[in-house]
Order: C-alpha cells, then sequence, then structure tokens
C-alpha cells in the first residue's frame, strides 16, 4: 500500500503544481461556480418566502444543501474525463502505456491532486459564505461530521470512477463532447446535485436510489443534514463502498477490453 | 534471447465511408469496415546490445510494430517476447525493461519544471535514490541538463526538449530503447548532439536500439543493421554494410570538361548502358554499371571525346541505396 501510494503520489504532486500554475483558471472555475450558486441561493430564496418547508427542506436545510453540492461539484471537478478523453483523442496516452503503471491508478492520483487545489479553495469559499448564511451549529455534531467526511471521500471514489469510464469511451467514439456532456447531465439529475432526489417523483426517486449516481451527492448532503442517523447511514457508508469496489473491478476490466480495441491516432 | 517476433500480424479495422452526407449516414444505421493489414508476418530476432534501424516508406507498418513491441497495441496475430516477457500480456513488467522516444511527443509534464517530471518518473520506476543521483550527475554532464532543468518544459527549445526526453527514457536504465524519429524537426548540430549521446548508451551501457527514422543519416550513424518493411513485409534485413555493397554495382563519376561539352554527351548516349545527366555545360555525370564498366574505362571513353578539367567519383551511400528500395526500383532478396 505504502509503496502503492509512493509510486502515484507524483501524478497527484505533478498535478497539483500545474494547476497552481492556473492560478487564473483555477480562480475563475470557482468564481464561476459560484455565480450559479449565488443564483441558486436566492431562486430558494424566493421560494421560501411563500412556505418554510419544501418536500421537507427548511430554508437553512436548503442553503446547507445547495453549499455541499457545490463544494462536492468542486472537488469532484470534470478533470478527468476530459484529460483521459483529450489523451486518447490526441494519442498521447501512449505516453503512459510505455511506462510501468496502472492507468486507472494514473487518473486516480491525477484526480486527487486536483481536487486537492480546487477543494482547498472551494471549502474556503464555501466554509465562509455558510457561516455568513445560516445557522451552521445545529448541524455540527462531531459524530456525523466523522460519516459526513468519509461520505465525502467515498462520494470522491465513485465520482472517479464514473468519469474514468466515461473517458474510457472516447475510445469508441473518437470523440469527447456526447460523452462526457451525457455523463454530467445524468449525474447532475440522479446524484441530487440539481434537486434533493425527495424532490422528484417516488417512483424516480426509486430508481435514483439504485443507481451509484446518489453516492455522490444525495449521501453526503443526507449524512451532513442529519436526515440519515446511526446505522442507517453506516449502511448509506457501506452501500458507497460497494458502489466503488464494483466500479473501479468494471474499470479495471473496462479499460482491457477498451484497449484492445484502440487504434492509436497518429505517431 | 532479447528481442524475438515470429509472423507478428497485425490487422486494423478500418470505417468504410461511402462519399457526402448520404454515406455517413448510411454509416450510422450499418456502418460497414474494411480490413488493413498493417504488418504482415513480420519476425526477427535481436540481440542484445544490436542497433537496428527499422525502415521503411510511410504507412509501411513500423510505428505499428513498435507499438506492438511495447505492448501498447495488441497484435492480432504471431508471438513477441522481449527479454522474456510478452509486452501485451504482460505491460507493465515489460515497461519496466524498455525506453521510449516519440520524437513526436514528449514525455515532460508541460507545465511543471523538468526536474519534477524527472521525479515523478523516478517514483514511477521506483529507481533507488542512489542511482538516480548517479544517471541524474551523468545527465546533467552528458546532455547538458543542467541548463534548463529548472525551466518547465514549455518553455525549453526544441532542441532541449528532445535531449531532456532522451534523458527521461534512460533514467531507469532500460535495456531495450526505441527511437521513432528521435531527430525530427531539429537542425543539424542538434542532431548530432542526439546521435552522440545515443551511441554512448549504446556503446558503454549495452542499451539495444531500435530506431525508425526518416533521416537516413541517422541510420547511417547509429544503426549497425537495417531492416526494411514495406507494406506490412520485410522486404530486407541485413547489416548496413552488406545492404550497401549489395546494391554498389551502380557507380557513377562526374567529370568536368575543359569546354562546353553538348557534343560530348550525345556522343555518349550512344551507349545505352550508361546513364547520363548534363549538370551544366560543363559538367557530366555518367553511372554505370560495375559489372559492365570499370570507372577507368568510363574516364577514357570521355578522354577520347574532349579534354577533362577534373574527376570525381560517386560512391552509393545508403540514402540512396534505402531511397531505391522506397521507389521500388530494387528488388531485394535476402
Amino acid at each position: 500500500m505504502i509503496r502503492f501510494f509512493r509510486k502515484y503520489k507524483g501524478f497527484a504532486g505533478c498535478t497539483i503544481s500545474t494547476r497552481l500554475n492556473y492560478r487564473g483558471a483555477l480562480l475563475m472555475n470557482i468564481v464561476n461556480a459560484s455565480v450559479s450558486l449565488v443564483a441558486s441561493l436566492f431562486l430558494w430564496n424566493v421560494l421560501f418566502q411563500e412556505q418554510s418547508v419544501i418536500s421537507g427542506y427548511t430554508r437553512d436545510d436548503m442553503i446547507v444543501y445547495l453549499m455541499i453540492v457545490f463544494l462536492m461539484q468542486s472537488i469532484l471537478g470534470n478533470g478527468t474525463e476530459w484529460e483521459i478523453a483529450g489523451s486518447v483523442l490526441e494519442g498521447s496516452i501512449i505516453m503512459d502505456l510505455i511506462k510501468p503503471i496502472s492507468f486507472q491508478s494514473r487518473c486516480l492520483f491525477q484526480t486527487i491532486g486536483s481536487a486537492a487545489a480546487e477543494g482547498a479553495v472551494a471549502a474556503f469559499v464555501t466554509g465562509t459564505a455558510a457561516v455568513c448564511l445560516c445557522d451552521l451549529g445545529k448541524y455540527l455534531a462531531p459524530e456525523r461530521f466523522f460519516l459526513f467526511a468519509v461520505s465525502i471521500l467515498m462520494a470522491f471514489f465513485v465520482k472517479f470512477c464514473i468519469s474514468y469510464l466515461a473517458g474510457l469511451c472516447c475510445f469508441f467514439t473518437s470523440n469527447g463532447y456526447g460523452v462526457i456532456y451525457m455523463r454530467q447531465v445524468i449525474t447532475d439529475i440522479f446524484s441530487g446535485a440539481l434537486l434533493p432526489l425527495s424532490f422528484y417523483p417516488e417512483w424516480f426517486e426509486k430508481i435514483a436510489k439504485v443507481l451509484p449516481f446518489q453516492s455522490i451527492m444525495y449521501t453526503p448532503t443526507q449524512i451532513f443534514l442529519g436526515r440519515t442517523e446511526g446505522a442507517q447511514a453506516v449502511n448509506m457508508l457501506l452501500l458507497q463502498l460497494v458502489w466503488v469496489i464494483v466500479l473501479w473491478v468494471f474499470g479495471y476490466f473496462f479499460f482491457r477490453f477498451a484497449i484492445r480495441r484502440v487504434t492509436i491516432q497518429g505517431g | 534471447m532479447p528481442i524475438i517476433a515470429r509472423d507478428l500480424t497485425k490487422v486494423f479495422k478500418m470505417p468504410a465511408h461511402a462519399p457526402g452526407i448520404a454515406g455517413a449516414l448510411k454509416h450510422v444505421v450499418h456502418p460497414q469496415y474494411t480490413e488493413k493489414v498493417a504488418v504482415d508476418h513480420v519476425s526477427f530476432e535481436i540481440h542484445d546490445g544490436e542497433s537496428v534501424a527499422y525502415i521503411g516508406p510511410n504507412g509501411a507498418g513500423k510505428s505499428t510494430t513498435i507499438k506492438m513491441l511495447t505492448g501498447i497495441l495488441h497484435a492480432s496475430g504471431g508471438e513477441i517476447e522481449i527479454q522474456g516477457v510478452n509486452p501485451y500480456k504482460d505491460r507493465i513488467a515489460n515497461a519496466r525493461n524498455v525506453g521510449v522516444v516519440f520524437g513526436q511527443r514528449t514525455q515532460l509534464w508541460w507545465d511543471i519544471p523538468v526536474e519534477e517530471s524527472f521525479r515523478l518518473l523516478k517514483d514511477i520506476y521506483e529507481i533507488p535514490d542512489a542511482r538516480y543521483k548517479e544517471n541524474m550527475e551523468l545527465f546533467k554532464e552528458v546532455f547538458g541538463l543542467g541548463e534548463f532543468i529548472t525551466r518547465t518544459a514549455r518553455r525549453l527549445s526544441l532542441g532541449q526538449r528532445m535531449r531532456a526526453d532522451l534523458a527521461a527514457s534512460l533514467l531507469h536504465d532500460p535495456k531495450v530503447l526505441y527511437l521513432d524519429e528521435p531527430t525530427i524537426g531539429l537542425d543539424v548540430t542538434v542532431k548530432e548532439n542526439m546521435r552522440e549521446l545515443i551511441r554512448m548508451m549504446n556503446r558503454e551501457r549495452g542499451t539495444t536500439i531500435i530506431l525508425t527514422s526518416h533521416d537516413l543519416q541517422d541510420i547511417e550513424d547509429l544503426c549497425r543493421r537495417v531492416i526494411v518493411i514495406d507494406q506490412g513485409r520485410i522486404i530486407s534485413d541485413v547489416e548496413r554494410e552488406q545492404l550497401q555493397s549489395m546494391f554498389a554495382h551502380e557507380r557513377g563519376v562526374r567529370i568536368s570538361l575543359k569546354k562546353p561539352g553538348r557534343d560530348v554527351y550525345q556522343k555518349l548516349l550512344e551507349h545505352p548502358e550508361l546513364r547520363l545527366e548534363m549538370e551544366d555545360a560543363h559538367t557530366i555525370t555518367v553511372m554505370f554499371d560495375l559489372h559492365i564498366h570499370t570507372a577507368y574505362e568510363v574516364i577514357s571513353l570521355v578522354e577520347e571525346l574532349a579534354d577533362i578539367r577534373d574527376i570525381s567519383v560517386i560512391e552509393p551511400d545508403i540514402k540512396q541505396v534505402i531511397e531505391k528500395i522506397y521507389r521500388s526500383e530494387l528488388q531485394v532478396n535476402s
């Protein structure tokens, strides 16, 4: 494990260095995301003037919900799949394939790097905003916070595995946009990033809960808001873990399958 | 046995589009493919410490072969073994033994200092600290890395980038080094510098060199053995000198005359076995077959017709030989 970490850690480090080289872009990403965050905060503010509880969410719940989604989206970014798509389409993936490394682990560590760079900035923005906008105190039980931290970590891995699979699809499509935008839309809807899952019709919620996407946003938010507690929360974490393992193994075999059919462009 | 390829074959499936929008639509509904044999039953053995040029015209199957040797591409048929490892089945084990330089690509990270890219490679290949230090010292000395190692790869000149890339590919002491167009786009002195470095690695570390290049000087300077591939098949696999002498029966003399030599040229046309060329009014190049004439005979022939001022003999070099193979003027049987 230590050996594994030592071998791949450089990918995270180099990615952080690269990101910090583009400080402007890093900041703009956060600013862009903040704009849409602020817009939805205003929207929900208006809605909560009419009624104090919507589908079981109070105003404060909703603000926290939006904050967590914002934080998660910044941490989880879309970098992975664009980079995989780019390296597949442009052919530079061969520079990774000639090295004694697993492509999947290499991508994971690269994603960890960009998450660290963007997450740090996003966490600062969210933290500050949340303190100003609502009474955070009632959400911050230490035991719950620990579960929340674990669920974010799991959410990160689930999101990575899904992005990795989407990125690999470019082996077959010779184009990244379609696959990646579709992946984003599906994730936004089924993970609860757009709206909490309880806002959807019951049948839809049921479908969403058997899909892996809910592990990305729904699970961490529910735990932080205290809507799932104790054994139920632990079960949700376990479900996340199952998804991580299933998707990782699937990604491993999908890569082997994809690479067999690869025709690397140029060079 | 270090590198063995037996009946190596690669068949690509290419989408066959009919022309126009209708064709594109048709392809969506009912995709059709044509098969293209890129590499066709290629066999060779390469020993430790050899330096081999693997050459052929564009689209001959060179890069495809290299990609199969490096385990990137899956062979459609045949066997490969490199240092006892099947490169496709055991890509990672194979990657430890080989270094690759693709002249058109880089393994350096664009936005971070070169030094950090090297440290990443140290982690990836799990190079011990002492070995890493030793190699870095050597590369700083002979590759001149010291002058730009703290710069980001983005800011290197092409020559510096290629030197850094070559060093990067050698950092883990590979037994085999693949060079795919290692001097492409470099100017003459930098090319010479690159070649010297490659030669040194081959000589002093016994690194096996496999080179594909369109620069024939690379081949002449770096390789003792030349494998020529065309349309996926090996058409020649011999020592470089042998290749030269096999085709050396055509020689030439370049003769400068004291007076304009149009009439001499006309007279020489009576000998159809000679290939003639008027370079300018005073200079005639005469190409002849060694089996039919000697250089002395040709010169005597001209001397009878006019006064000669100067003579130079044209020896065939590898460039001409290979250019001829490419133009399919020569049939090779070996």
